[in-house]
């Protein structure tokens, strides 16, 4: 990494965990803090103002959820949760509560990067536009023209009905990171809409046939079975 | 008195009581109370003395019955005419006033007599009444306690042999369903049954089957001197009741009859409790096993998951140290890696396993796309699937179906890594999915050597698996917990092979109420 050095906060209760968590970090080119519980970590993220935290959701002294909306309180550093495979509605909470994005354990170090390259290219350093590239953003064979509200698939240009094309604009704001089905219908259909995560199902399946090659197998809009959606490039 | 009278009393009374008792008796009384009377018939009026005569004769209808007081009323008449009025001879007998005492006496004592002997029966019905019911009532408190069907025989033996006149013996079916007679624990109590039945197995068979007609409408096998007959409870047949009766030819009085038809039905749901008892205790072993089972489970493989999963991660780490490892290690470290996450995947499948069996288990069902869970089943397993051409043929008519997607996700996961395990490499695998007859039918298919015959249900047991490439056998838990979730959703599994070669597992969903999803139109951008 060419930049300067970075901080993050690492909270994880098990030494192991936290271990190669921080080599991964650090091979990264961050500097770590480590701390092993949610109080340590509250008071590490304050002193050092991270640019990224990285918070395992089962901590023994309080719950990872109460954790984030704390932070979100007077941070907005991302924050990257550590969670186990059957925590899916903890992992939605959490991302409600303001995550970045999330992974289960066990991961491996090429995941982790890449989550935190997702998580910190969101915010990035210095007000850079996002997408870059003039409102232009390729995937695959995809070209979304955000300026010209044009969708083209290998030139062909993809109908895309208004909630399909909130849908993929989100998406793409979003690039590499996790949206749960909350967030996507919070801004797509507005609050009213919640509550009905089928909606949102029917359309992405719309979506997909458009945009995905082989829809059942998707290469860039990902499900994230019990969360939600992320778009990968 | 002359002899030749007393010779006559004598030889009347010798004839009369070797053939009938009660006569003899009022013979005997009318015979005493006359020669009592005798000496000091100078000082009674003749009222008195047939006042006298009427009290015996009132006594003997009470106590003697009908045909001992008429008797009685006839001596007496002649008695009081012969002995008492003058000139105590036959002369007086033949008085038209004496004959109408013995027509005003008469009606009186077929009265007294007809009804104390009415009330006399009364009481021999309500005294075997009591009995039967007394006896009966020990019956039930005796059954009521027992806990095993051999502690039936003794009271339910005594019972029979006490009422009916008749050995009982209970017959009921062992474990391979052939019926078997009770028997009293310890050595057979003497009288009791002292000689073996000879019981006529298939007379019993066909009464046991006679199934669900109710004994009060069947008619008792009988066959020689036994009668067979089915032991009711309210779920079917539990049991025969052989009895075998002392004299051939002995018919049920309808006391009995009801006696028995009580007796029967008493027996039969005992038998049934004891059957209800023997099952639920059964049960409640099974699951306490499951449970214990479960238990372990979950502890053991959480316990291993969190080390197991650290390793992984530090395998990962390692890779990243730098400087950069030599080539040899680094792929020593690559396949070490691989082999933790089989590891973790077996870990993880334990744990599915015991979550599915805990009492609760609670489904996360909303109407999700059959689409979306297979593409996210095939990315979760991606490393797994490396080398393999995976189909997926999708019906556009599959409308949204309620389920629980993460476990659904689990079952494709599953069905793919099994078609994995025991195919080679460049095989190919195909998933396909349609809609017939309400249901959503979805099969997994392979192109390799296909399910041993005879073993298409026992690859849904706990830890059973079939021949795997070698070093690519696991616990043994993925088809199980297929079978788990997709009966969780209401639906049925099959395994088999396909005529053309190769593996299928198919599955069928039942298809919902789907709710209807508004589309924004035709507004194309």
């Amino acid at each position: 990494m060419t930049d300067s050095l970075r901080h993050a906060v690492l909270i994880e209760d098990e030494a192991l965990v936290r271990r190669y968590v921080a080599m991964a970090l650090e091979a990264s080119g961050f500097k770590v803090w480590e701390s092993e519980t949610a109080a340590q970590g509250i008071m590490e993220t304050a002193t050092h103002h991270p640019d990224l935290i990285i918070l395992d959701l089962g901590l023994p002294d309080r719950d990872g959820v109460d954790v984030i909306r704390e932070l979100r309180l007077w941070c907005d550093t991302p924050i990257l949760v550590l969670s186990v495979r059957t925590e899916e509605v903890q992992k939605v909470e959490a991302l409600d509560a303001g995550a970045d994005d999330y992974l289960t354990k066990p991961f491996g170090v090429p995941e982790l990067q890449a989550r935190i390259r997702a998580v910190l290219r969101r915010t990035p350093r210095k007000g850079d536009e996002v997408p870059a590239g003039g409102g232009i953003f390729e995937f695959g064979e995809v070209r979304v023209d955000m300026a010209l509200r044009r969708v083209t698939r290998v030139g062909q240009v993809i109908h895309l009905t208004p909630l399909e094309y909130r849908i993929l604009t989100l998406l793409v704001a979003n690039l590499g990171r996790v949206l749960t089905h909350r967030q996507i219908m919070r801004e797509v259909w507005g609050p009213g809409y919640v509550d009905r995560p089928h909606y949102l199902r029917v359309f992405m399946a719309g979506l997909r046939r458009k945009i995905e090659k082989e829809p059942a197998n998707p290469r860039h809009i990902l499900t994230e079975t019990g969360i939600g959606y992320r778009l990968v490039q | 008195m002359p002899a030749s009278t007393l010779l006559a009393w004598i030889s009347v009374i010798a004839l009369v009581a070797v053939r009938i008792k009660e006569e003899f008796w009022a013979l005997a009384l009318v015979g005493l109370v006359t020669l009592a009377l005798i000496p000091v018939r100078g000082h009674l009026i003749l009222a008195n003395t047939l006042m006298i005569y009427l009290l015996l004769v009132f006594l003997v209808a009470v106590k003697l019955g009908r045909r001992a007081s008429v008797f009685a009323l006839f001596l007496s008449i002649f008695a009081f005419v012969y002995y008492f009025v003058p000139p105590y001879s036959l002369v007086a007998v033949i008085d038209p006033q004496y004959l109408l005492v013995l027509g005003f006496m008469l009606p009186i004592v077929l009265i007294t007599a007809h009804l104390t002997s009415g009330l006399r029966t009364q009481v021999i019905i309500a005294e075997s009444r009591e009995r039967r019911i007394r006896s009966l009532y020990e019956l039930a408190s005796e059954l009521t306690g027992i806990v095993a069907p051999a502690q039936l025989a003794g009271p339910c033996y005594r019972f029979i042999a006490a009422n009916f006149d008749a050995d009982g013996t209970i017959l009921i079916p062992d474990d391979r369903g052939n019926l078997v007679p009770v028997a009293p624990p310890g050595p057979p109590a003497a009288g009791l049954t002292s000689s073996p039945l000879a019981i006529n197995q298939s007379v019993a068979e066909k009464a046991f089957r006679q199934g669900d007609i109710p004994w009060q409408e069947s008619v008792p096998h009988r066959c020689e001197t036994s009668m067979y007959i089915p032991l009711h409870g309210s779920t079917g047949v539990h049991g025969v009741l052989v009895l075998t009766l002392h004299k051939p030819d002995w018919e049920l009085s309808s006391e009995q009859e009801s006696l028995l038809k009580t007796c029967v039905t008493f027996i039969g749901l005992v038998l049934e409790r004891l059957g209800f008892a023997a099952r639920a205790q059964q049960a409640v072993l099974e699951i306490e096993s499951e449970r214990l089972r479960n238990a372990l489970l979950a502890s053991l493989s959480h316990d291993m998951r969190t080390p197991v999963a650290a390793m992984a991660g530090i395998a990962d780490a390692m890779l990243l140290s730098s400087p950069p490892l030599h080539s040899v290690h680094r792929s020593l470290l690559e396949s070490m890696h691989k082999q933790i996450r089989l590891i973790l995947s077996d870990i993880d499948k334990l744990l599915d396993m015991a979550r599915l069996h805990t009492d609760h288990v609670t489904l996360h069902k909303e109407w999700q796309l059959l689409e979306e869970v297979i593409g996210s089943a095939i990315k979760t397993i991606a490393t797994v699937l490396e080398g393999y051409a995976v189909h997926i043929t999708i019906d556009d008519q599959i409308p949204l179906l309620e389920m629980d997607a993460m476990m659904m996700e689990r079952v494709f996961c599953n069905l793919l890594e099994n078609a994995t395990r025991h195919t080679p490499v460049g095989s190919r695998i195909d998933i396909d999915a349609r809609v017939e007859h309400r249901l959503v039918v979805v099969r997994v298919t392979d192109n390799g050597p296909g399910l041993p015959p005879g073993q298409e249900e026992a690859m849904f047991e706990k830890f059973i698996h079939g021949k795997t490439k070698t070093g690519t056998g696991g616990v043994g838990l993925g088809l199980s917990i297929v079978r788990a979730v997709v009966e969780a959703h209401g639906g049925t599994i099959h395994a088999g092979n396909r005529p053309e070669g190769g593996a299928q597992f198919e599955f069928s969903l039942p298809i919902g109420d789907p709710p209807l999803v508004v589309s924004d139109g035709e507004k194309f951008l």
